[in-house]
């Protein structure tokens, strides 16, 4: 178990590596002088000369790489052109508000897509199983910042229950937080939970199909029994490694949804540096978040060896 | 045979429903397994006999299987009038299956000690009183009790082994382990050996007579193979496109088949001892459940035929006591 | 003459004679999504002549109109008193383009980068690599980098798409041409004397279609659903071309008093978008129900 864990990470050196070469990249694709875009119209070239060598951009092209590297090496992600500090301080103090929204939506996606899975699976083709996998359908298609603006409109315009302005940290106040963190959370997950429920679904009819299932259903064991425990435990495998892609679809949703509910959070300061083209921001919020997602993505694998006794018990086969 | 019989599978009819129709799988079959006896079914891929056992069950897949007339009854009681708790509580319990496929046929995802435990605590908690057993504790060390009994070595420590960390042979063993855990009275054993090494079958075969014979159970084993018949059965029926073919003492039907069927079959396994003549082979194949031959199933492929073998199902003979043929050629002696 | 090749060939029957055809039209879910999408299309090709008037042209005096039963004003007006039907028709066609394009980018790169990777051992480690690491950006953040560095207008949204999706297809393919290249009638291909690129074209792309072809309408779906993100956010068409997403955006100020501006072209999304995702499940239902588990 060990070895895998290290071999894990090993594996991951690389693709962080080209992944981080991609964010330097995407800066590379504007087009045109990014130092005259970043200075504006009005900019004197002498303001624009100051843009270049303060971003290194008149250094050769191998040398910017060499020392976007070393910065990343010394946990220097850039410094954000609008709000003038360096763009890892912005978003670490951001990133327990995003947090929080995404753990908020990652529970109601595992809580409501399993659930609607299994029951979908258990009564197939009854009409139970209908409404399911119309409900999952529906919830794959529909745009996700659309939902949340409708909520608003029902639930905060029309019924009054849900406030739509300001926002409560978790910290401060757990309970308003929580009305105040409902709908978000709902309009993140409304994918996730379709997608969920689908692959659950799926893998639940496949896994009774199995001969095992067979065997406990001779041995005399009750049926929810060989659902809960039997099916359940082998369902659950294939479950987690979506999980990690769950995750990542969750944050990176939340740059939109951020911006619909005025969420100050992570995804509204790139959403913010997008529209302004705080190109540094950017690079590194992007950066950032996708390094993060990297290894939330190692935990989950870890945490699938650690379920599955076949690799768990078999390390280093 | 006075004593009641242990099974008595009367009429029993089991249907699929397909995308072409409804299929007859099982049609009309019957035979009586007496207590501490073992009853072999023997027939080609196709030919109803696992369905036969998974309806005497109640494990058909559901949707597309179900019973469609006809009784199942065991110690008396019918099993397909019994309510679905009944049932249950009586598998694993009062009658035991294992299966082909000892890879698959094992949870891959919990120790071997877990579900053989399992069975036993199962069936102890709802007061089968053949569990004999009270607590996890307990269960364990029965659980190891009948690991040693099939012959897995060091018990106490392979008891919490994943079963992909055991061969073919050794699940098997584990099936087994775990279907006799409660002293099942029946035990119906669907191709145990088929999907085994030749040199495992022979282990396996041997096991499962020294358990029957030690546990006093009757024991109804599948198979397509007449050799393991010869070996291990009291009884034999033969099963041919869901019906049954010839029935009756192995010693009998191996030395006077009197099915054309049963001989083919007898005649296209080689013998060990003296000269082996060439192999004959039964010309064509199974019919399709779909386009059944009206009247015996087997004529077309029958070189002792006659038109009055196609119009009509043929009666179930009587050739001896406890001997039965479905063939209307029957009395006269099978050709060889 | 190429026995090889006579073996392998796809079946010269026209396609809707075949049995596949005639499942698909079977299949419920499929003709659903099917009649769906096609209304889509077809209000997207009738753009003109449905369409009352220029998408573009405001007309302040008839502002906030709400949709009623009428020819003009069926979907009502925006705050400049642009005329929605006008507008919904014409973001339809957007949508549809860029969907397209980025299918057609998908399918030719898609394919090409999965083939050399399936087929040329020695180029498919680094290939993956490379296809590993892009597939670890979240695909919408990607997306949204790449068209904040180029600029906002269809063309970003089109390569901004492709190029987050296009790992993903070659990735399928690919596993497809790992699967086909051991199967004895290109063994056979490749005995009787025939090129790379022959046996590759004729004898392992026509046996890798069907996971391409549900892969695509998956694609496709996504496009349409990310296009929207990315106008919302201000980073697709310019505002000057009526996209849906955009529509979205700017209705959002006046939810209160015209909620239909954000409601009617988000229901236009939901539409096209579930139409192909039906149409995605019936055709993996009908050309290869083992993807069920993997697509999910």
């Amino acid at each position: 178990m060990g070895s895998y864990i290290i071999r894990r990470l090993l594996q991951a050196i690389p693709i962080l590596l080209i992944v981080s070469l991609i964010s330097f990249g995407i800066m590379k694709l504007v087009p045109g002088d990014p130092a005259i875009v970043i200075g504006g119209p009005n900019a004197t070239a002498e303001e624009i000369e100051n843009i270049r060598r303060n971003l290194g951009l008149d250094r050769p092209f191998y040398v910017q790489v060499g020392v976007f590297y070393w910065n990343l090496l010394q946990g220097d992600l850039g410094r954000s052109l609008l709000l003038g500090k360096p763009v890892l301080e912005a978003v670490i103090e951001r990133a327990p508000i995003t947090i929080s929204l995404s753990i908020y939506a990652m529970v109601l996606t595992i809580v409501f897509g399993i659930s609607i899975g299994v029951l979908a699976a258990l009564r197939q083709n009854t009409w139970i199983d209908q409404v399911a996998t119309t409900f999952a359908l529906i919830g794959v298609s529909l745009p996700n910042f659309w939902l949340g603006l409708v909520m608003i409109v029902l639930f905060s315009v029309h019924l009054g229950w849900l406030p739509t302005n300001s926002y409560v940290e978790f910290s401060d106040d757990p309970v308003r937080w929580l009305r105040h963190a409902t709908m978000p959370s709902v309009a993140l997950a409304m994918l996730q939970i379709g997608l969920l429920a689908r692959i659950t679904r799926s893998t639940m009819l496949e896994t009774l199909r199995q001969d095992y299932i067979r065997t406990a259903r001779a041995k005399g064991l009750p049926e929810w029994r060989v659902v809960a425990k039997h099916a359940m435990a082998n369902v659950m495998i294939p479950v987690i490694t979506v999980v990690g892609i769950i995750l990542s679809v969750l944050i990176s949703g939340s740059v939109v949804i951020e911006s619909v509910f005025s969420i100050p959070g992570i995804g509204s300061l790139l959403g913010n540096a997008i529209l302004r083209r705080d190109y540094t921001m950017i690079q590194g919020g992007l950066l950032f978040v996708a390094a993060a997602l990297m290894l939330l993505n190692i935990l989950v694998d870890i945490l699938y060896a650690w379920f599955d006794p076949r690799v768990r018990y078999d390390a280093g086969k | 045979m006075a004593a009641q019989p242990l099974l008595s599978v009367r009429n029993l009819r089991t249907v699929f429903g397909t995308m072409q129709g409804e299929v007859t799988a099982v049609d009309d079959v019957s035979f009586d397994v007496a207590p501490g006896e073992v009853l072999g079914i023997v027939g080609e891929s196709g030919s109803g006999k696992s369905v036969t056992a998974l309806s005497i069950m109640g494990l058909l897949p559901q949707p597309p299987g179900r019973v469609a007339g006809g009784e199942i009854l065991f110690e008396g009681r019918d099993l397909l009038k019994l309510p679905r708790s009944e049932l249950r509580r009586m598998r694993g319990s009062a009658i035991g299956m294992i299966f082909q496929e000892p890879m698959t046929s094992l949870n891959p995802v919990f120790s071997i000690g877990d579900q053989i435990t399992e069975t036993i605590r199962v069936h102890e908690r709802i007061g089968a009183a053949a569990a004999r057993t009270r607590g996890a504790a307990a269960a364990r060390t029965r659980g190891i009790e009948m690991l040693e009994k099939v012959g897995i070595p060091s018990p106490q420590r392979r008891i919490d082994d994943f079963p992909h960390q055991l061969s073919g042979g050794m699940r098997q063993r584990v099936m087994i382990a775990m279907a006799l855990s409660c002293s099942p009275r029946l035990l119906l054993a669907d191709e145990p050996t088929t999907a085994l090494d030749v040199t495992i079958q022979a282990q396996i075969l041997d096991l499962l007579r020294d358990l029957q014979r030690e546990m006093g159970m009757a024991i109804v084993v599948i198979t397509h193979n007449m050799g393991v018949i010869a070996e291990f059965a009291d009884r034999v029926a033969i099963m041919y496109a869901g019906r049954i073919a010839e029935e009756g003492p192995v010693g009998r039907i191996f030395d006077a088949p009197t099915h054309p069927y049963t001989a083919g079959l007898l005649s296209s396994t080689p013998d060990l001892v003296g000269e082996v003549p060439r192999l004959r082979t039964i010309p064509g194949t199974l019919p399709s459940l779909y386009e059944l031959p009206p009247g015996c199933r087997f004529a077309p492929r029958c070189d002792r035929r006659v038109e009055a073998c196609e119009s009509g199902r043929p009666a179930t003979q009587e050739i001896a006591p406890g001997h039965f043929a479905a063939c209307i050629r029957a009395r006269e002696g099978a050709s060889a | 003459m190429d026995a090889a090749g006579a073996i392998a060939r796809p079946r010269a029957t026209p396609f809707w004679r075949t049995p596949t055809f005639r499942r698909l039209v079977r299949h419920r879910s499929f003709m659903i999504g099917l009649a769906m999408f096609s209304f889509v299309v077809a209000l997207a090709v009738l753009a003109w002549w449905i369409a009352p008037n220029d998408p573009n042209r405001t007309a302040i005096r008839m502002r906030f109109r709400p949709p009623q039963l009428d020819r003009v004003f069926l979907l009502g007006t925006d705050n400049l008193g642009r005329n929605m039907l006008s507008r919904i028709v014409h973001g339809a066609q957007l949508s549809l383009l860029i969907g397209l394009g980025v299918v057609l980018l998908n399918t030719v790169f898609g394919v090409l980068l999965g083939a050399v990777a399936g087929y040329f051992r020695k180029l498919d480690g680094p290939m993956m690599r490379l296809a590993d690491a892009l597939m670890a950006f979240p695909s919408i953040l990607l997306a949204i980098g790449i068209a904040a560095a180029l600029g906002p207008s269809a063309w970003t949204a089109v390569i901004a798409l492709s190029v987050v999706y296009i790992p993903r297809t070659a990735r399928i393919v690919r596993a497809s041409v790992l699967v086909v290249r051991e199967m004895e009638f290109v063994q056979a291909a490749r005995a009787s004397g025939a090129g790379h690129w022959r046996i590759i074209s004729r004898h392992i792309m026509p046996n890798c279609m069907a996971p391409l072809i549900v892969q695509l309408s998956f694609i496709f779906a996504y496009a349409v659903l990310s296009e929207a993100v990315l106008s919302f956010l201000g980073l697709g068409a310019p505002p000057s071309i009526p996209s849906w997403g955009t529509m979205i955006s700017e209705g959002r100020t006046y939810i209160r008093e015209a909620a239909w501006l954000t409601i009617v072209p988000g229901c236009a999304i939901a539409l096209t978008v579930l139409g192909l995702n039906l149409m995605g499940d019936g055709l993996r239902d009908v050309l290869d129900p083992r993807l069920k588990i993997e697509q999910g």
